[in-house]
């Protein structure tokens, strides 16, 4: 094996093969001969009825070959800026010298690079590149004409607002950086690129603003996802799994949103964004329990408005969580604390019930819990079957079958409504969850054992860390300036400053003196 | 983070009892009646019976959501153990409405069935409470068609009775207070209507005022004489006083929403003196009679006219307090207490004998307000009214 050409073996791109049991032929370099090189090629894409050969002549009457993988590339391109210029190049200047670089002189396409090895080859051709091939040389001509039809920009479905932004991300990773550098239009705003997963080679880009986040903390991050060694990432929840402080909590330590403008807000106050190609949710973090509490309309809106809205979210977050475990330790333990009436017509209600009401409050939030999986789950067509049964059967008949007494269809729904005014799903999941214990420890200890559930779940969340910065961080420990934006929001002149913690030295982000009473000039 | 894990749940197994008891395993007393028979002690409950109550089930209506239960025991802990046996449910007293006493027990003495009513802690101390004319337990069997169970009809009629409901609580505090005898309203089961009208329902009033002299009743006072009471004891809610025209003939009712009563003493010596002034706030409410109060004149005559009804039944009820029950129910001990702590020491050991000669100076202040409404008699022709 003759070993001519340039840097032999040498893995050079940034594309950096994670791990693999190192088979020679993706070391080996590319032989001069041709007829050689296409049956290396046609070794290694054995099977792949995607990938589109396509045998032309250039300069010279040199033999070549062009390859790439169909759909992943801009057809057209190919077609525009490579076939036709090196074909006609050829006919035209039939005597002509040998092409030494078609991409300086023939081909007009943006982005073009040289590979000496298989590796490289074939890592370019999985990135929707263009490879050429030509007789008598070992070097390979790559192309990028990354293409292939995608979503385009769309109304985010998770995410929805009255006022905002009505972009969301797409699964186009490119596309997902462009929609943020549209709202931070500087070269502060940094993208350091990532290739993960042997298998599925996922682009993935760490995002941030230089000045605003925490070097130590982006050490971190560019650490644990260097560290990341899997066959395949197909969603931004692998990431996230695999670099959190806490697999075993039940709370998110990340954030994950469709929303270029959630983004952009959360690098301003110095956190890091990740985004996955592939997948419209990119990941911020560090974050805090009140960040998740927050929607993005919460700044859009007038203060008032916003301020109303959140300590309603946090009135009803204690729904979510504790209205079954009261209700039913109330009803089990502490028949004394209601008023006499409401205990009476409790008391009526469950006359018929065979079940005690630790039983019946888990027979009907696990009813709902599968009705709102299947609703999510089941095909469009179908989904109004579903919501029709559900009312009927875990609302009316139940009631009226004497096996659910009413007041708890009516806490179940309650709790239903007040877990979904929570803007973070992940945190509504997890709020979900957490009601059972309470629910359980109700039913067998009272009142008492809401508290003792509550206490540990408060430990938890004490001892919780995203990135190593506290989970109630802001309020635990406690930093005034950050009050003007966890239970209420401040209107936005008041907010002189980013929240601390993230951010500490710069974190002014406005001039003082902007305040809410310009007055209008004299004379009107 | 095992030590952690251990402290924390410690705390669930090692803080005491397990009470556990489902809803429809209890049986909740609404009301409790209390009457002596001889030397035992009779305790009628009214237990509610959920199932007649009409929740989801749709099997209201037949039954009325109650039933009484009644036992004799040497103590009312005892009588009350005696209903439960007959009970599968465990009772529960936690939302009992009312507590009632048969006037029999009250003149014997309340003082030793208050322990059970404050000792457990299922007890709420603002149950209501009234004493009956007879016995108690027939309160519990009334219809009282308007509310869910007679016992809570009792419970709002002594909450719009006074303007601070006079509960266990309230009781006690007078039992226990120096210087003030405690003040139960009286109950009484009357027909809804005349037997000639029709099938009279059995209703429920409050006919007048238990007076105690310590924890024993002496006595009651009932008409217009109740009315003055709670007005001198500050706890009008809304008060109706009639008085017949000063010229012309019938009636005119007033109705007084706003009042402020004060007691203020003066000692010399044992020589007590208490300075009683109040102001009342009224309005003209009907006017049965051929008299139009339409100017100044007219309604300075009829708040003097008022004012002298006052002091005149005011001086009437002192003299039955006084001379007759011996029952200090206004305070005034209390009230020299608060305001001549020394005198009071001086006078409480002998303030029984003291009591009845205690003099009082009456001034009032009527006024009548809302000027602007239609005062003149509606129904008359111009000619019959007489104006002042």
């Amino acid at each position: 094996m003759s070993k001519s050409g340039g840097s032999q073996g040498l893995i050079s791109t940034g594309n950096v093969m994670l791990g693999l049991p190192s088979p020679p032929i993706e070391e080996e370099p590319l032989q001069k001969d041709l007829a050689r090189n296409i049956e290396t090629l046609k070794k290694i894409f054995a099977d792949c009825s995607d990938i589109v050969y396509r045998n032309i002549q250039v300069a010279q009457g040199q033999d070549a070959i062009l390859f790439y993988i169909e759909g992943i590339v801009f057809a057209q391109e190919i077609e525009a800026q490579m076939l036709k210029p090196l074909i006609i190049g050829y006919v035209e200047n039939e005597d002509g010298d040998s092409i030494e670089s078609p991409q300086n002189t023939r081909v007009s396409l943006l982005q073009a690079s040289k590979a000496t090895t298989w590796g490289d080859i074939i890592t370019a051709v999985i990135n929707s590149c263009v490879v050429l091939l030509i007789e008598g040389t070992a070097e390979a001509h790559i192309f990028n004409v990354r293409g292939g039809l995608r979503r385009g920009v769309e109304e985010p479905q998770t995410e929805s607002v009255i006022r905002g932004p009505k972009e969301g991300f797409t699964e186009t990773l490119r596309l997902n950086t462009a929609l943020i550098r549209f709202k931070l239009k500087t070269p502060k705003l940094k993208m350091v690129n990532f290739v993960i997963g042997e298998e599925t080679k996922t682009d993935i880009v760490l995002s941030y603003i230089e000045g605003l986040v925490d070097p130590k903390q982006l050490r971190d991050v560019t650490k644990r996802l260097k560290d990341i060694k899997i066959d395949g990432i197909l969603e931004s929840g692998y990431i996230e799994e695999l670099i959190e402080d806490h697999p075993y909590s039940p709370f998110p330590q990340m954030q994950y949103t469709e929303r270029p403008d959630t983004v952009a807000a959360q690098l301003l106050e110095g956190a890091f964004a990740i985004v996955v190609d592939g997948t419209p949710f990119v990941l911020i973090g560090p974050v805090s329990l009140w960040q998740l509490m927050q929607a993005s309309e919460d700044y859009y809106e007038r203060f008032f408005i916003s301020n109303f809205v959140r300590l309603l979210r946090y009135f009803f977050v204690l729904i979510a969580i504790f209205l079954p475990g009261l209700y039913i330790a109330v009803v089990t333990f502490h028949q004394d604390m209601l008023p006499s009436r409401l205990i009476l017509s409790i008391a009526a209600a469950r006359e018929a019930v065979p079940f005690p009401v630790l039983v019946e409050a888990l027979m009907m939030e696990v009813a709902f819990e599968a009705l709102r999986e299947a609703g999510i789950r089941l095909p469009k067509t179908v989904g109004q079957a579903v919501s029709i049964l559900g009312a009927l059967v875990i609302g009316q008949a139940a009631v009226e079958a004497g096996i659910v007494s009413a007041p708890m269809v009516i806490i179940v729904s309650l709790t239903g409504i007040a877990s979904f005014t929570i803007p973070r799903f992940n945190l509504a999941i997890a709020v979900r969850l957490l009601r059972f214990p309470f629910m359980i420890m109700a039913g067998i200890f009272g009142l008492f054992g809401i508290v003792i559930t509550f206490v540990w779940i408060l430990v938890h969340l004490s001892q919780l860390t995203s990135f190593g910065r506290p989970y109630l961080e802001g309020v635990s420990p406690y930093y005034k300036k950050n009050q003007k934006d966890v239970f209420i929001r401040m209107p936005w002149w008041k907010m002189i400053h980013r929240p601390q913690g993230t951010t500490k030295e710069n974190n002014k982000r406005m001039e003082k003196g902007i305040n809410g009473t310009p007055k209008p000039e004299k004379g009107w | 983070m095992t030590v952690t894990a251990i402290v924390l749940i410690c705390p669930v197994f090692l803080s005491g009892c397990w009470d556990r008891k489902e809803i429809n395993d209890i049986a909740f007393i609404l009301g409790t009646a209390v009457d002596k028979e001889g030397s035992k002690y009779r305790t009628s409950v009214q237990i509610a019976v959920p199932k007649e109550l009409g929740g989801s089930i749709g099997k209201s209506g037949g039954g009325k959501g109650w039933y009484i239960e009644s036992k004799l025991g040497k103590t009312v802990r005892l009588s009350s153990l005696e209903i439960q046996r007959n009970n599968s449910r465990t009772i529960n007293f936690s939302n009992r409405r009312s507590l009632i006493i048969g006037d029999e027990l009250a003149r014997e003495g309340i003082s030793p069935i208050m322990d059970v009513f404050t000792r457990t802690l299922q007890n709420r101390l603002q149950s209501m409470m009234a004493v009956t004319e007879g016995s108690a337990y027939k309160i519990l069997d009334t219809d009282a068609p308007i509310e869910q169970f007679p016992t809570e009809m009792v419970r709002e009629l002594i909450m719009n009775f006074t303007k601070e409901a006079i509960s266990i609580k309230s009781v006690l505090n007078a039992l226990l207070s120096d210087g003030i005898d405690p003040v139960l309203p009286l109950l009484k089961v009357d027909d809804s209507v005349p037997s000639k009208v029709g099938e009279p329902m059995k209703n429920l009033r409050i006919v007048g005022l238990a007076i105690f002299k310590g924890d024993r009743m002496v006595g009651t006072l009932k008409g217009d004489m109740v009315k003055i009471m709670i007005l001198s004891m500050n706890q009008n809610r809304n008060t109706e006083m009639s008085i017949p025209a000063p010229e012309g003939e019938g009636d005119l009712v007033f109705l007084f929403k706003d009042s402020n009563a004060r007691f203020v003493p003066t000692i010399h010596g044992d020589d007590v003196t208490m300075k009683f002034h109040i102001r009342m706030e009224g309005s003209l409410v009907e006017n049965a009679s051929n008299f139009s109060p339409t100017n100044e004149v007219g309604m300075r005559k009829l708040e003097q006219l008022l004012g002298d009804k006052v002091r005149k039944d005011l001086i009437e009820v002192l003299d039955i307090l006084q001379n007759e029950y011996h029952a200090d129910s206004l305070g005034f001990g209390e009230i020299i207490h608060q305001h001549k702590p020394k005198e009071w020491d001086r006078l409480s050991s002998r303030w029984k004998d003291i009591y009845p000669h205690v003099k009082v100076e009456i001034e009032t202040d009527v006024q009548l307000k809302t000027v602007g409404q239609a005062l003149k008699p509606m129904g008359l022709p111009q000619e019959e009214i007489i104006h002042d």
